[in-house]
């Protein structure tokens, strides 16, 4: 890594130095940078971790056959934030992004994939809990220009007494035979909330994909509760059970790293909601 | 299904191309209006000269408005018999098979060609109970109130820039008032033709169910193919209400150089259903996006629809669901399928606003691309204000399953044979709906599109 021209000209280049590493997102997008280009050069493998989501754009070039885990998280005392990822995936690349936590404030987030080199592959988990008053939008693209790509975004959402609105866009062009692309959006609604939005796009212009999406809004399933109200589970901790199976439902297919990242913060997410 | 017979005919009357005061004036004596409608008409008119064109959706640029005829009328006066409509005229509706469909499985049959409906009749059984179906011209004359009660009440002349359109310009369409507790339990069908070239059709069709009712309507439309692009852009308002049910089926099959630019909305009330089964199969572009109002409880609503799009066609098609009351039920399924470069989109919304308790609702969006130069897009919305709700939507997009058809090839079928059960299998959630005459023309229709789209 060359720092000093990284932070000068706002250009990260992640070599074969850092390979195997945990990086800190914070000492990338530092000193109030408004954007920071990071490159991970061929056949790195990197972890990146932020204990808050930075308040910068943030783009990511992914060159080929590298590697990275991105596992982000919300604090509840996190002010207002805008933030934007912009991930470049050439050929044979692997993303997997987890972004979760409580929003308490207002936080806008737009994630754009760009999967342009055949074979690369992105997925980004995204579990939120948007607390009474908070407001949060979420934006999500996956670009597929080439062969063989694939891209899963999975958006799992406690909404409380707020405003959630998610956009995702799918969007495969004539070149990218064989594309599969996944978009889910799933939100549990805690109370008389004030309003959810989602509008999930799809635009395809080739016929030999597979491309699903879908979205769904609801509240808690009442049989689920009295099922284990019925095993002896009070109603707080049935519905606390219940929710935590909502959020990890998200991470279906994620490796173990995500998994034991999210599921050690599950539990602090649902207490932060103060369910009754 | 129709297909296209080109016979020309001089009309009694045509006004000049192209829309102003004037033309409107023109149209509203003709048909000998009250002052309040030339008064409405003049007024959307203005709404249409204020409102930009659509900046979304398809490609509208082609379309020319000081270009089209916007009043045409064929024939001096409407005929109750087949007998006494001009031979040219049933030469094209016979052609159709209208006539023959008439007597064996509808109740009653409305023709409409060019600006003007040449044919109406029901059987006497329904006018007997009270049925009414009229064309809406001649509903204005005869039954003025009943009329003014529910007119543009469910599409104002200021919701969208075609609906003012065609509120300054309206001519023909349907009038139908089913009276309380009777059911209608064949359908009632409508069969709209532009016959000539650089036309517009805007008729105007209004559907009322009082309590505890029922109606199925069906319409069907076609054109001969010309140069010169024509113009449809019919509205229609549906009354559901309270336990009563309407559906209304649409088969498009307009021609390669249509507009189709319609605007579609019903209102259910407590316990009421409405259903709308939308086919578009013709037509350049097509922009119709029909929208159900649940507006009072336990109302339900369903919107089937396939879209089918080949060379130069961009099909522009969805559906809209607005819950307003609690308990409210709805579904939509949409089916596309793309062909030798043609476009599909699904533009869809479903809104629960609070207080709407207990509201349930599903989408599902499915498209079938056949060929790599075809595209597909879905854009869907969904809008959320309360919390006791469960909304659900799913779509898809993918290519004929080549091991189903390999299935299929290996016990003896040809590939096109195979692709087309395939598709009529896609389709089988819209064909299902249909009644089983329309439903076995649906699948051959979709045989004869299979054609020259192996590979």
């Amino acid at each position: 890594m060359q720092e000093n021209t990284v932070i000068a000209q706002t250009v990260a280049y992640i070599d074969q130095t850092y390979s195997g590493t945990t990086l800190c997102l914070a000492d990338y997008a530092r000193h109030g940078q408004a954007a920071v280009t990071i490159i991970i050069e061929r056949g790195v493998q990197v972890v990146f971790t932020a204990c808050s989501i930075p308040a910068a754009a943030i783009t990511f070039k992914c060159q080929p056959y590298s590697r990275v885990l991105f596992l982000v998280e919300s604090s509840a005392q996190q002010p207002d934030v805008q933030a934007q990822f912009e991930w470049y995936l050439e050929e044979k690349s692997t993303v997997e992004c987890v972004i979760m936590g409580t929003i308490t404030g207002e936080i806008v987030m737009n994630i754009d994939f760009h999967v342009q080199g055949i074979g690369a592959r992105v997925s980004c988990r995204a579990l939120i809990a948007v607390a009474d008053g908070a407001r949060a939008t979420l934006k999500t693209r996956q670009l597929h220009t080439a062969e063989h790509t694939t891209s899963t975004v999975r958006v799992h959402t406690l909404v409380g007494t707020s405003q959630f609105d998610y956009r995702g866009t799918i969007d495969i062009d004539q070149t990218s035979i064989h594309a599969k692309a996944i978009q889910v959006n799933k939100n549990i609604l805690l109370s008389a909330m004030r309003k959810v939005v989602a509008i999930p796009t799809l635009q395809v212009r080739t016929n030999i994909v597979n491309c699903v999406h879908g979205a769904a809004v609801g509240s808690v399933a009442a049989e689920q509760l009295v099922y284990l109200q019925a095993r002896g589970i009070d109603a707080r901790r049935a519905q606390m059970l219940l929710l935590h199976g909502f959020l990890m439902d998200a991470l279906a297919g994620a490796c173990q790293a995500s998994v034991c990242f999210a599921n050690q913060k599950i539990e602090t997410m649902v207490d932060e909601l103060r369910l009754q | 299904m129709p297909t296209a017979h080109k016979q020309s005919r001089q009309p009694i009357f045509k006004t000049d191309k192209g829309l102003n005061r004037s033309i409107v004036i023109q149209i509203s004596e003709q048909k000998n209006e009250p002052g309040w409608m030339t008064d409405f008409r003049l007024q959307a008119l203005a709404l249409f000269e204020q409102k930009p064109m659509p900046s979304w959706g398809a490609d509208l640029s082609d379309l020319d408005p000081n270009d089209i005829h916007y009043y045409l009328k064929p024939v001096a006066q409407q005929q109750t018999s087949w007998d006494a409509v001009p031979e040219d005229i049933k030469n094209t509706f016979d052609k159709l098979g209208i006539a023959k469909a008439e007597q064996k499985f509808l109740a009653g049959v409305g023709a409409q060609y060019e600006s003007e409906v040449v044919y109406q009749q029901l059987k006497k059984k329904w006018v007997d109970q009270g049925v009414l179906f009229l064309d809406t011209s001649t509903a204005l004359q005869q039954y003025p109130a009943l009329f003014k009660n529910y007119f543009a009440t469910v599409i104002p002349a200021h919701d969208n820039k075609f609906a003012a359109l065609n509120s300054a310009v309206w001519s023909g369409g349907s009038f139908v008032y089913v009276p309380s507790g009777v059911h209608i339990d064949m359908p009632l069908q409508a069969y709209f033709r532009i016959n000539s070239a650089s036309m517009g059709q805007f008729e105007r069709t209004l559907i009322i169910a009082e309590p505890a009712s029922s109606v199925h309507y069906v319409e069907g439309c076609s054109a001969p193919v010309y140069r010169a692009h024509s113009l449809h852009s019919a509205v229609v308002e549906v009354v559901a209400l309270p336990e009563s049910t309407i559906r209304y089926t649409t088969i498009q099959n307009w021609a390669p150089n249509v507009y189709n630019l319609v605007t579609k909305r019903a209102v259910a009330h407590r316990h009421a259903t409405v259903e709308w089964i939308d086919g578009n199969f013709g037509s350049k572009v097509t922009m119709k996006y029909p929208c159900i109002i649940l507006k009072e409880e336990h109302a339900k609503g369903q919107i089937i629809s396939i879209a089918v799009a080949k060379k130069d066609q961009h099909q522009d098609a969805g559906g809209k669901i607005i819950h307003l009351a609690p308990h409210t039920t709805s579904n939509i399924v949409s089916k596309s399928i793309s062909k030798q470069g043609g476009i599909t989109s699904y533009r869809g919304l479903i809104k629960i606003i609070k207080g709407a308790i207990g509201a349930k609702s599903r989408v599902q969006c499915d498209a079938l691309l056949l060929d790599p130069i075809s595209s597909t897009n879905t854009y869907p919305t969904l809008d959320v204000r309360e919390q006791d709700v469960e909304v659900g939507h799913e779509a898809s997009v993918s290519s004929i399953d080549e091991e189903q058809l390999l299935y299929l090839c290996s016990r003896g079928l040809s590939v096109q044979r195979a692709r087309a059960m395939l598709v009529n299998g896609f389709i089988d959630a819209f064909v299902r709906e249909l009644p089983m005459e329309y439903a076995v023309e649906i699948n051959r229709l979709i045989a004869m599109e299979m054609e020259g789209s192996i590979g």
